[in-house]
C-alpha cells in the first residue's frame, strides 16, 4: 500500500474491532490493514531486524485472528494489540539462535524523506538498544518510542507501576551508557 | 569532567547529585533545580545527558517503513490459516489426528529457517502441503525451494516422527535483503 493509499484507509473504529470480534474477516483485515505499521514498528525495535520483525508480526496477526473472539474491550484494542505484540517479540528473542545482527533503520529501507541526520540517530539508538535485555528493551520501547502512560506498560507488561518505573529507569542508563560512543 | 566519554551514569558528582538523578530531570524534562543552575559539574553531565537523549528522541520520530508486500502475505497467510485437512498419523497404538493448523505452523516455522524466504500462505489439503514464498532477489530459487523442502521435511520428522508429505511451492515475491 503506497503512504497515499494508507493514509486514504478508513480508520477501524470500535464497530470494526467489535465485528471482527464476531469473525468478521473483512473488519479484522481493516484491523490489519490500519495497525500493521504499529505492529511491525514495536516489533523491529524489540527484535532489532527486519526478517524477524516480519515473522513476528505474522505471529501477532496469527495469534489475533485466533484469539480476538476473547477480547471483551476491558482494554483499547491498540493496548491489547501491544500486548500480543510484545509477548510476541520477546518470545521470538528468547527462543532465537544467538549472536542474529540487528539492522539499523536504513538496513530496512526507507522512502519517506528524512534527513541523513534523523536516519543516522536511528541507526545508532536502533543499534545501542542491543546493550538491553529483551525486558528493558521493550520497556523503552513502550515508552520512549511509543509515548504510551506508565499505566499502559504496566497492563501491557503485566508489572506493577513501581516494577515499570524500576526497570525503565534502568533501561534509559543503560541506552545512555550505549550511546556514548556516538558523534 | 569530560562532556563525551567516561560518563559513569551510577556515579555521584562531587556535589553529591547523582548521575541517573540527572537523567531522569533530563528525560522528564524538569526544569533545572537552584543547585544544577550554580553548579558546573552538574550543567555539564545535564548537557552531555540531553544531547544523548535528543538522540534518543530523534529516533523516536524517524519513521519506520514496512517491508513491501507484507500485508499481501499477511492477508494470505490469513486465509489460508486453519483451513485444510488434518493429517493423519497412524502408530502402533492407534492414529493420531493433526488439524491443518499443527501442520501448516510447523511448516512456516521451517519455512522461515531459510534465511532467503519469507513464508505467506501455508495449506495442508489432500494429503499435500502448498507454501506462497517471497524469495529474496537474486537467490537461486530452485535451491530455495529445494532448502524450503528440505526444512519441512526435518522439522515434520523431528516434532512429528514422520516423513514429509509432498510440498509445493509458489513463489509469488521477490524482496530485496535487509527488509522492503
Amino acid at each position: 500500500m503506497t503512504a497515499t493509499a494508507q493514509m486514504l484507509a478508513p480508520a477501524a473504529g470500535p464497530e470494526t474491532v467489535e465485528s471482527a470480534c464476531a469473525g468478521d474477516r473483512a473488519a479484522f483485515e481493516q484491523l490489519v490493514a490500519q495497525y500493521t505499521p504499529l505492529v511491525f514498528r514495536v516489533a523491529l525495535r524489540i527484535v532489532g531486524n527486519a526478517a524477524d520483525a516480519e515473522d513476528c508480526v505474522q505471529d501477532v496477526w496469527l495469534a489475533a485472528w485466533r484469539s480476538i473472539g476473547r477480547y471483551r474491550g476491558q482494554a483499547a484494542f491498540s493496548t491489547w494489540l501491544y500486548r500480543v505484540t510484545t509477548n510476541a517479540a520477546l518470545m521470538l528473542v528468547r527462543r532465537r539462535r544467538p549472536a542474529l545482527p540487528l539492522d539499523g533503520l536504513s538496513d530496512v529501507g526507507i522512502d519517506t524523506p528524512v534527513s541523513i541526520e534523523a536516519l543516522a540517530a536511528a541507526d545508532a539508538v536502533q543499534r545501542a538498544l542491543r546493550a538491553l535485555t529483551s525486558d528493558q528493551r521493550a520497556v523503552i520501547v513502550l515508552r520512549e518510542f511509543e509515548d504510551l502512560s506508565y499505566d499502559q506498560i504496566a497492563t501491557i507488561l503485566d508489572l506493577s507501576m513501581p516494577a515499570v518505573r524500576s526497570r525503565l529507569h534502568r533501561a534509559r542508563i543503560e541506552l545512555c551508557r550505549a550511546l556514548e560512543d556516538w558523534r | 569532567m569530560s562532556a563525551s566519554t567516561g560518563l559513569a551514569l551510577d556515579a555521584t558528582l562531587p556535589c553529591g547529585t547523582d548521575v541517573a538523578d540527572l537523567l531522569d530531570d533530563v528525560i522528564e524534562n524538569r526544569p533545572t533545580s537552584p543547585h544544577a543552575q550554580r553548579c558546573l559539574d552538574c550543567q555539564t553531565v545535564t548537557r552531555t545527558l540531553g544531547g544523548r537523549w535528543r538522540t534518543v528522541r530523534a529516533a523516536a520520530r524517524a519513521p519506520v517503513p514496512e517491508p513491501a508486500g507484507l500485508r499481501a502475505r499477511l492477508v494470505a497467510a490469513l486465509h489460508a490459516d486453519g483451513t485444510g485437512d488434518p493429517l493423519r498419523v497412524d502408530g502402533e497404538r492407534g492414529t493420531l489426528l493433526l488439524g491443518p493448523r499443527v501442520v501448516t505452523q510447523l511448516a512456516r516455522r521451517a519455512a522461515r529457517q531459510v534465511t532467503v524466504v519469507r513464508p505467506g500462505a501455508v495449506r495442508y489439503t489432500e494429503g499435500r502441503l502448498s507454501i506462497e514464498v517471497a524469495v529474496r532477489y537474486g537467490a537461486d530459487i530452485d535451491a530455495a525451494a529445494a532448502a524450503v523442502r528440505d526444512r519441512i521435511a526435518r522439522e515434520l520428522a523431528d516434532q512429528l516422527g514422520i516423513a514429509a508429505p509432498g510440498v509445493d511451492i509458489s513463489v509469488t515475491d521477490v524482496f530485496v535483503a535487509g527488509g522492503a
